[in-house]
This record gives C-alpha cells, structure tokens and sequence, in this order.
C-alpha cells in the first residue's frame, strides 16, 4: 500500500510533523520564541524547520500553506483556494474602510505619532476614524509625548502585523513604492530605511513589489 | 462651462480635492499654477452641500488659503526687512500635499497586502490546559503593602517638575501600555520597571490598578525574581 509521505523520510521530517502539530493547534500566529519554549528549539532550528515544511506545504501541492508573520508562524489555507473554501466564514480580519486605511497607514510609518500629527497630515479631523481602529485592535496607545497637554502617542500592533501579513514594520517597508518625492524623516521612518532620494515625478505603474512567499 | 463629476463631499478633505485637480489639469505639483488651481478649487466650494461644519470649514481653510497665495503672486512683494525665517507658504502647501500624496500611494500598497492576507483563512485556535485563576479575598493590609512598594519606586526617581496639572488617566489606556511594554521583553518583566514608567502619583495609581486588572483577567502572571526570590516579576500571556 503506498503510503502518502515516504516512510523512510520520517525521521528526518519529524520535526517538521511535529511544528505542524503545534501550529494546527494554535491556529493563530504562534512566535518562534513561543516554539522554542514548547519543542526545545533553538531559534535557528526552529525556522530550518519551518523552512522545511513551508516548502513541504507548497511542494506537495497541500491546501494549507506556512506564512511568516509578526515575529511568528501560522498555518493557513492556500489563497488560491478562498473562494472554494469561503462557505467556510472565518473572519480573521477586521473591516476596513479606505478611510481608515489612509489613517493605519500613516500610523504604520509615522509612529509613535499623536492625533494632531495624523490630522495635520491629512487636513480632516481623524478622531472617530482612529478610535474605530483603536477598538479594532490595530492601533495600540504606547504613551504620551513630552509636550503641553502630554497626547497620546499611537502606533500598530502585532494583531495588525498578523492582519495584513507581515513579519514586522521593516517587512512592510520593503514594499513601500518608489518615492515620487522626499520622505520627511522620522525615528519610524529611519528605523524601517524608507527610501527617500527624491526624484522628478514618475508615474506608478501599479504600487507592490513582488512579495517572497 | 465645465463638467463637474464630483461633489466636495466625494473628497477625504482639502488636500484630496487639491491633488485631483493638479492631476487633473496635468500640472507639476512642485510648480502649481497657483492662479487656475484656485479658480477652480473655489468652483467647488461654492457649491458645497455638506451640512457637516467641522468638514467644510477645512475647505474654507483651504481656499483662505489658496487665495492669500495667489494674492502674493498677484501684488508686489513687499520689501523684506528682515531675512525670511518662516517658511514660504507655498512651499509648505506643497510639502503637505507631496507628503500627502505619497500617504495615500501607501496606503493603496497596504490595501493589496491586506486583500492578499484576508484571502488566506485560519482557524481559532485550541485553547491551552485550563490555569486556575484566583478565587478569593485578600486582606486588605496586603494590597496596602503592595502599592507602598509601587510608590517606593516613584519616590527614588528625580520626577521632574510638571506645570500642567490636570491630567486624566484611564485603566483602560493603563492597560495597554502595560500590556505593550510586557509584550516587548520576551521573559519577565520586573514589577519596579514597569512602575519606573509613571512620572506622577496619579498615573502610578491608575498603573497599579491596570496591573491588579490585568492579572485578575490573567493577561499576565507573576513570577518571583530576584535573587532571593522576593522581588516579583510580571510575564505577558499569550493566549
């Protein structure tokens, strides 16, 4: 009878079975720090592992697929196989209007940042927008500035790492689009290396940057 | 006499209004002709419908705005006399709507990642063996200690003095700071530095009563630290 893994192979993949366990069980993003402290890992070992059964994943063509996201592993179904499965309404993702979009994104790389800041930026009050993303989840106070009237400063959270499928802020820097102009600086934006050579207006032909899977 | 296809109230604000129209009459962002561009933008200010003050008043703002410069450009500069410090106001307008723009071309990006992610579904995780959570009194001289210990910490640091006095903390906004700060260590986190991060009587009370909610809510729980084991010690939960 033949088998669906080569038998001789596993030993050397259990590891692998065993990280697939937890992260079945886990459901949402488990940290490798989380991974570590259950299996007795060591950090490299543990990502050699996931790297494994990443390819293992996408290899044997399975439905699910091992992504990598806020400082973590999650097994999660194959995009491709939304629509199929979408009878199935597992809302892991908050709603999101283009609104507050705008406001996450300029939280995302502008961080810590207060509220004045945001509406300056945006020139339209954006109290009830960020208090929606505040409940959300997706924005988390990380405390007041050293200024009259001490405003709170914001910033993201890893829930909203998880939410748009990024590793960290560095990772979502890197799919910033060309500047079209010079980037104010500020500690996030230096910290994530945002691109700010300044350049004569050049037309965006779409803005992602092919992503690693 | 021109189409108008939208209304001010299909805009975000000022700022999208203004960069739909240097994108629809095809000109340099760094070099608006400031005369059309206002003309225009005006055109659809005057047809404002939106009965939302706080909304249409930044577009008055806005159109104030544009007016005074396109009156700079209008009449003759008047002799400066002494060097110009303060930044040239056309200038700044362009670096908010530069800075603006490249926002929104963010957040489109964002908009795609987020797309991509909702498309790949996860299931709700099992949760772990069960941890009993205290049940119980405890003696109220025991959580006068307690705070003694917290405030101990305020009174060896050199708090600088603060002129604004009113100042209003939540357990809830408490609650997150604390709950981001212990997230940040991967181990525990001492008791003290975690105290060592209010800079007032008050906000170190609303701190104490944050960390007492959440370990009743068990988002974290202690561990004993120090070399003697006395100190206490606070890790994040992960559930």
């Amino acid at each position: 009878m033949r088998l669906p893994y080569d038998t001789h192979q596993i030993e050397k993949h259990e590891p692998t079975a065993l990280l697939e366990a937890l992260l079945f069980l886990s459901g949402q993003p488990m940290k490798t720090a989380d991974i570590c402290a259950h299996t007795g890992w060591s950090r490299s070992e543990t990502e050699n592992t996931a790297c494994t059964l990443e390819k293992l994943l996408a290899d044997q063509r399975r439905g699910l697929a091992l992504i990598r996201v806020a400082g973590g592993y999650q097994l999660v179904t194959r995009p491709d196989l939304c629509n199929a499965v979408s009878w199935v309404r597992a809302s892991d993702t908050a709603e999101l209007s283009p609104v507050g979009l705008e406001v996450l994104a300029i939280v995302a790389f502008k961080q810590p940042v207060t509220r004045a800041d945001i509406e300056k930026l945006r020139g339209v009050s954006s109290e009830r927008v960020l208090a929606t993303l505040v409940q959300q989840g997706l924005v988390v106070e990380l405390g007041r500035k050293d200024s009259p009237g001490r405003p709170i400063l914001y910033g993201t959270s890893a829930y909203f790492l998880e939410c748009i499928g990024m590793d960290s802020l560095s990772d979502l820097a890197g799919h910033v689009p060309v500047a079209v102009s010079e980037d104010i600086p500020s500690e996030a934006a230096e910290k994530i290396e945002a691109d700010t050579e300044p350049t004569e207006d050049i037309e965006i032909h779409g803005t992602v940057t092919e992503t690693d899977e | 006499m021109e189409e108008y296809k939208y209304k001010v109230s299909d805009f975000e604000g000022p700022l999208d209004l203004l960069l739909y129209l240097i994108e629809k009459n095809k000109v340099d962002i760094y070099n608006i002709p400031i005369v059309e561009i206002t003309d225009q933008f005006n055109e659809y200010v005057n047809r404002i419908d939106v009965f939302d003050v706080n909304y249409a008043s930044k577009f008055f703002v806005m159109a104030a705005t544009l007016l005074q410069l396109k009156s700079r450009l209008l009449l003759p500069k008047p002799p400066k006399e002494h060097p110009d410090e303060e930044e040239d106001p056309q200038e700044a307008l362009v670096r908010q709507l530069v800075e603006y723009k490249r926002m929104k071309e963010i957040s489109e990006m964002m908009g795609t990642l987020w797309e991509k992610r909702s498309r790949m579904l996860s299931r709700a995780g099992t949760p772990m063996a069960y941890e009993p959570q205290f049940t119980g009194t405890i003696a109220t001289d025991a959580l006068y200690q307690a705070f003694r210990q917290a405030c101990r910490v305020l009174e060896t640091q050199k708090v600088p003095e603060i002129h604004i006095r009113h100042e209003i903390y939540s357990v809830d906004e408490c609650m997150q700071r604390v709950a981001y700060l212990l997230r940040q260590s991967p181990g525990a986190t001492a008791v003290t530095d975690v105290f060592r991060t209010c800079r007032s009587k008050v906000e170190l009370v609303v701190t104490f009563l944050a960390v007492l909610e959440m370990l009743k809510m068990g988002r974290c729980h202690t561990l004993s630290d120090g070399e003697d084991g006395n100190a206490v010690a606070l890790r994040y939960t992960p559930n």
